[in-house]
């Protein structure tokens, strides 16, 4: 999986100069990277692609103190398939995710989520577990997420915890990771029901845009063709990427084409909490928060 | 006519220095002892500077110099009123005014220093809508003025109220555009050496207009212009920018290379050149209109009101041209028209590409479409009626009659070639899906070159070496645009000469003739007469030194393909030659070539007379699809149909246009600086949207070529005309797709689905 470029490769490492009042730590291992979390007391500031560190620092990169590179961690950049669910590592990149197949077989929606962000630079650089991390309601990776019923493992100097994404994020750019915790992976279970889904980004232009207001969709059905299992989840217009669970309820053990598309709609526009802000106002994504879920709903009824 | 270097696609003469990297910019000049300087802007828009504690800063280690109001020697300039301030004085007026400058060892001790000066102020409540400024008694943003008005340009034609009783049929609307940032993709960068050669300063950089600025440096420094001396280096795009605003900065680099007798340089970042550069003037504008049953236009009545923030700057000028184009190409026998400007504690505007006609061609064009809608015609058929033709009187009463009035031809072509007519009918039907297509048009007239507002005319000096190369001396400024090249295409055809034998030097006020700025598109036109003046000049020299020394008669000779020819044709010997002999005989080898342009006239009080001696024609195309679930809007394809009198280079051409339709496609759907009480809320390309390459459509270019009797080998403008159509165009597209008339730009999504913007520009919380 692993393609450099030659430049790349050639291109001059990070020299200790850069950094000699402070500490720049790039470990290769995982067991490394415990020992370094362990052994180091004060603050480490965690970089994986930096699309998002970089841009939070803008000009101020110099008041980050120590840093921990997770880019020599080949272990955070598998993707392992099992019977049961796929591992993503928290290192791999929007361009992998968007580009393999078994990805876009599995789960269409986080395919096409990550063929969404922002521009080739930005994929190619940006990471999964940066993404889930910054925990900015309008990051793209996160409804998919969600609608997979993915979980998190979360490793730190002391052990691991495994927790549902649906209860990491807190707030705006705010989650459960304490100091000193590393997202290391991402898991998303596998049944062999049929699923079917959406994925609706809406911003205002066709590239390098943050969602003004996302949908995420999944609904799996069992052998006659109930609805036995629906997901729905928006972006951007509420606190957290929010999972609409009296929407998702009120199609339960539907069939498809009954399903009462008004009404889920309704759910949809009356629970999120969306706010004015520059990529939109609260009136225009409610508005539209309706229009998407009657158009996410026809679409999976058409599959 | 056959042409051997001009009407080619010849490539840019500058393109290897910059694919390669080894073209140099403002920014990368570097001089030994080189001092790092950094602006500290104000913390308010409108606020008494009470107080200013530099101790602090000034103990900083690495600091060497902090430069406030006080050491400015003249603090206030301007090229047409002088109220803008290098530095607050007593207040600030705009979020982006400068306090200090601090130049320090590093860059980073300069931004240490900023931040440890203590300024005292006392907050004030400002003025954020021209609207309210200009209401009588409202508190004076410049108290020696008696209003706030900065500018009124009236027009007036015919008799306005018997024009309405004859009309059928009048509507009235409103429409408005928000402040633009001209988003070039190189901020802001000058540094100031002293004491070089001659020169008290000399000052490298980004400058769009090297005189414009030597004019301020001098004026600000109280010092002689043959003192002052202005290099331009590459730049990195200005589109209008980097007039007034560089010159602020080159005049506060200035006073601390002299204050430290060391080099200065002063560079932007993204942040800082966001809210300190002027943007273009958003317009509230008042039209009505009135026609008979059968689109006869009998009367139109308009009102501009530009917001001109906190200073002066273009706005007379920007103005102006807006109350010539206002009523569009149409004629009408009954105008008045009135323009104005008003200053308010917004950020400052001034030049940016289309420079006043991008907000009333969005108006005036929209208002065709709704009128024809009224009248239930087709929008080109309205527009057929009543577009000027040869002989034409414009509405400020201008005889169309020195050039070919090609709106017809242009119309005609774009509508053609798009397929307008079948497309308009069928997308006006109702369509299926959320996904509504459209069409829509614009045209435009536009006078070339600066008109009425300043004398015109420019210099070129050639110098022919021994070898037979040139160097090629300009007052107008490659900003981009290909200027370059075209000078050296002109000069080539002139002499014979390949464009690679022609060395165009960067501007440098120390040599160049002073030629006025490289704005209003008038590059080719005016200064590629002057080129073509020189050239014949040094021609006929030639021609005189080989007649008399070979027996030939001037008439015979002629240069081609690096070579003099003579009686039937018969070679004499290379240029290079014949350079070396002429030169050695003591023959003047260096020639001056300056072209004034032809005469115009216009009364002020009335608005008539005729304010440019020509003008290009223009019609775009935007056809577009709008999901009306989300409000987004595709822009699929542009055509864009532009009389350019001759393309000296048509595939420059095609570049101005690919670029100028992707600005106004910007303009048209996404741009928009917003703005609060004064603070700009957009600071960076995060949140200020342009269009990246997948909001790119399919650009269809067709360029048309009437020569004119007054441009160099009959060449015009291209340069502004190709981005003051779209947005009108897409407007109008939008209308026939989702059946929902915008008159507020941008046309986002917000209003696509809401019906309002997230905030108006200008406007109050
Ligand atoms: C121009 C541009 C366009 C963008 N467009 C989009 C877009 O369309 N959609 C979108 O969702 N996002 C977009 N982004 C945001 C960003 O690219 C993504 O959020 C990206 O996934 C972040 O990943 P990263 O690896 O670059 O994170 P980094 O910047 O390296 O890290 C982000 C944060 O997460 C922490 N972190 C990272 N990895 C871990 C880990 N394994 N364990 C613990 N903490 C960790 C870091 O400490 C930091 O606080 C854009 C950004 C830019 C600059």
């Amino acid at each position: 999986m692993k393609k450099q470029s030659k430049g790349v490769k050639d291109r001059p490492r990070i020299s200790g100069k850069d950094f000699n009042q402070y500490k720049y730590f790039r470990p290769k291992s995982k067991k490394e990277l415990i020992r370094i979390i362990n052994g180091f007391q004060e603050d480490l500031t965690i970089i994986a692609g930096g699309t998002d560190l970089l841009v939070a620092n803008y000009q101020k990169l110099y008041e980050i103190k120590n840093w921990l590179d997770l880019n020599l961690l080949d272990e955070l950049k598998n993707i392992k398939m099992f019977d049961d669910k796929v591992e993503i590592g928290s290192m791999v990149t929007h361009q992998r995710l968007s580009k393999l197949d078994q990805i876009k077989e599995l789960f269409p929606v986080l395919h096409q989520a990550a063929a969404d962000v922002g521009s080739p630079q930005i994929r190619s650089r940006g990471t999964i577990g940066g993404n889930i991390v910054t925990s900015s309601p309008a990051g793209d990776l996160l409804p998919p997420l969600l609608i997979y019923d993915a979980k998190l493992k979360i490793i730190s100097g002391e052990g691991s915890r495994v927790v549902d994404a649906n209860e990491f994020f807190t707030g705006p750019k705010k989650n459960i990771l304490k100091k000193g915790e590393i997202l290391e992976k991402i898991i998303i279970p596998l049944k062999e029901d049929i699923y079917k889904g959406a994925w609706i980004k809406v911003g205002k232009r066709k590239a390098l845009i943050i969602s003004s207001i996302s949908l995420a969709l999944n609904l799996s059905m069992d052998r006659s063709n109930l609805i036995k299992k629906a997901r729905i989840c928006i972006g951007s217009a509420a606190p957290v990427p929010l999972r609409i669970k009296t929407a998702e309820q009120a199609i339960l053990k539907e069939e498809l084409t009954k399903i009462n598309i008004e009404e889920v709609a309704q759910i949809v526009s009356e629970k999120i909490s969306p706010i004015d802000d520059i990529r939109g106002t609260a009136k225009y994504r409610r508005q539209v928060a309706l229009n998407i879920t009657r158009k996410a709903l026809s679409e999976v009824m058409n599959q | 006519m056959e042409f051997n270097h001009v009407h080619k696609s010849k490539k840019r003469v500058d393109v290897y220095e910059k694919v390669t990297g080894r073209a140099k910019y403002g920014a990368d000049m570097r001089f030994p002892d080189m001092l790092y300087a950094q602006t500290l802007y104000t913390k308010y828009p409108y606020a008494e500077i009470k107080n200013i504690d530099l101790d602090k800063a000034k103990k900083q280690t690495d600091v060497e110099a902090i430069i406030t109001a006080e050491d400015v020697p003249n603090n206030k300039f301007g090229v047409i009123i002088e109220n803008q301030q290098v530095l607050a004085e007593d207040k600030s007026l705009f979020i982006g005014d400068g306090i200090a400058v601090v130049a320090a060892k590093t860059a980073k001790a300069a931004a240490r220093a900023i931040e440890l000066i203590d300024v005292e102020y006392k907050e004030l409540e400002g003025i954020y809508d021209p609207l309210k400024a200009r209401k009588e008694g409202s508190q004076l943003i410049h108290e020696e003025n008696e209003s706030n008005q900065v500018i009124h340009h009236p027009l007036r034609k015919g008799n306005i109220k018997q024009g309405f009783l004859e009309s059928d049929v009048i509507i009235k609307r409103e429409y408005d555009t928000p402040f633009i940032e001209q988003s070039y993709i190189e901020p802001e960068a000058v540094v100031a050496v002293p004491y070089q050669e001659n020169s008290t300063i000399t000052v490298y950089g980004s400058i769009q207009n090297p005189f414009a600025t030597q004019g301020a440096v001098a004026s600000v420094l109280k010092e002689k212009l043959n003192k002052i001396r202005i290099v331009q280096n590459h730049m990195g795009g200005s589109f209008g920018g980097k007039d007034e605003v560089v010159s602020s900065m080159a005049a506060r680099a200035a006073i601390l290379a002299l204050k430290t007798k060391k080099p200065v340089r002063l560079v932007n970042t993204r942040d800082q050149s966001i809210k300190e550069s002027y943007k273009r003037h958003p317009y509230k504008m008042k039209y009505k209109i009135g026609a008979t049953h059968d689109g006869q236009l009998k009367a139109m009545q308009i009102e501009a009101v530009a917001d001109s923030g906190a200073y002066a700057c273009q706005t007379p000028f920007v103005t102006w041209r807006s109350v010539v184009q206002a009523t569009g190409p149409y004629e009408v026998a009954n105008v008045k028209t009135d323009t104005y400007g008003f200053y308010t504690n917004n950020i400052y505007t001034g030049a940016m590409r289309g420079y006043g006609s991008p907000q009333v061609i969005f108006a005036q064009e929209s208002l065709m479409d709704e009128l024809a809608e009224e009248l239930d015609m087709d929008p080109v058929e309205l527009r057929l009626k009543n577009i000027y033709h040869n002989n034409s009187i414009t509405a400020s009463g201008q005889k169309l009659d020195s050039h070919q009035v090609s709106l017809e031809e242009v119309l005609t072509k774009a509508v053609e070639k798009s397929d307008f007519i079948e497309k308009y009918n069928r997308y006006k039907k109702e369509q299926t899906g959320d996904k509504k297509r459209g069409i829509g048009l614009s045209i435009s007239f536009r006078g070339c070159s600066l008109g009425a507002e300043a004398i015109d005319a420019a210099g070129i000096i050639l110098s022919l070496k021994k070898d037979g190369s040139v160097n090629l001396y300009s007052g107008l400024a490659e900003n981009g645009q290909g200027l370059k090249t075209v000078y050296c295409q002109i000069a080539g055809e002139i002499l014979g000469l390949d464009i690679d034998r022609i060395n165009f030097m960067e501007v440098d006020t120390l040599i160049s003739p002073d030629s006025g700025s490289t704005v209003a598109s008038r590059a080719t036109l005016i200064g590629g007469n002057a080129v073509k003046k020189a050239a014949n000049n040094l021609k006929n020299r030639i021609k005189k030194f080989i007649a008399e020394s070979y027996e030939q008669t001037e008439d015979d000779i002629v240069l081609k393909d690096g070579k003099i020819y003579g009686k039937k044709s018969i070679e004499i010997m290379s240029i290079a030659k014949m350079s070396s002999m002429a030169a050695m005989e003591g023959v003047c080898l260096t020639s001056y070539g300056w072209y004034v342009s032809p005469e115009i006239s216009w009364d002020e009080e009335i608005g008539q007379g005729n304010p440019y001696f020509t003008y290009v024609y223009g019609c775009q195309v935007a056809e577009v699809e709008v999901d009306i679930k989300t409000g987004e809007i595709n822009v699929l394809k542009m055509t864009a149909a532009h009389d350019v009198g001759r393309a000296i280079n048509p595939a420059n051409v095609k570049g101005q246009i690919y670029g100028g339709v992707m600005m106004g496609l910007g303009y048209g759907i996404m741009e928009e600086l917003k703005t609060n009480q004064g603070y700009i809320q957009n600071t960076n390309f995060d949140e200020y949207l342009i269009p990246t390459v997948k909001d790119m459509p399919d650009i269809d270019p067709i360029i048309v070529e009437n020569p004119d009797p007054d441009g160099p080998f009959g060449a015009k403008s291209i340069g502004e005309p190709t981005l003051e159509l779209g947005a009108a165009a897409i407007a109008n597209a939008v209308a026939n797709a989702a059946d929902k008339r915008i008159r507020s730009l941008p046309i986002n999504l917000e209003q696509i689905i809401v019906g309002r913007k997230l905030s108006k520009g200008g406007g109050q919380k």
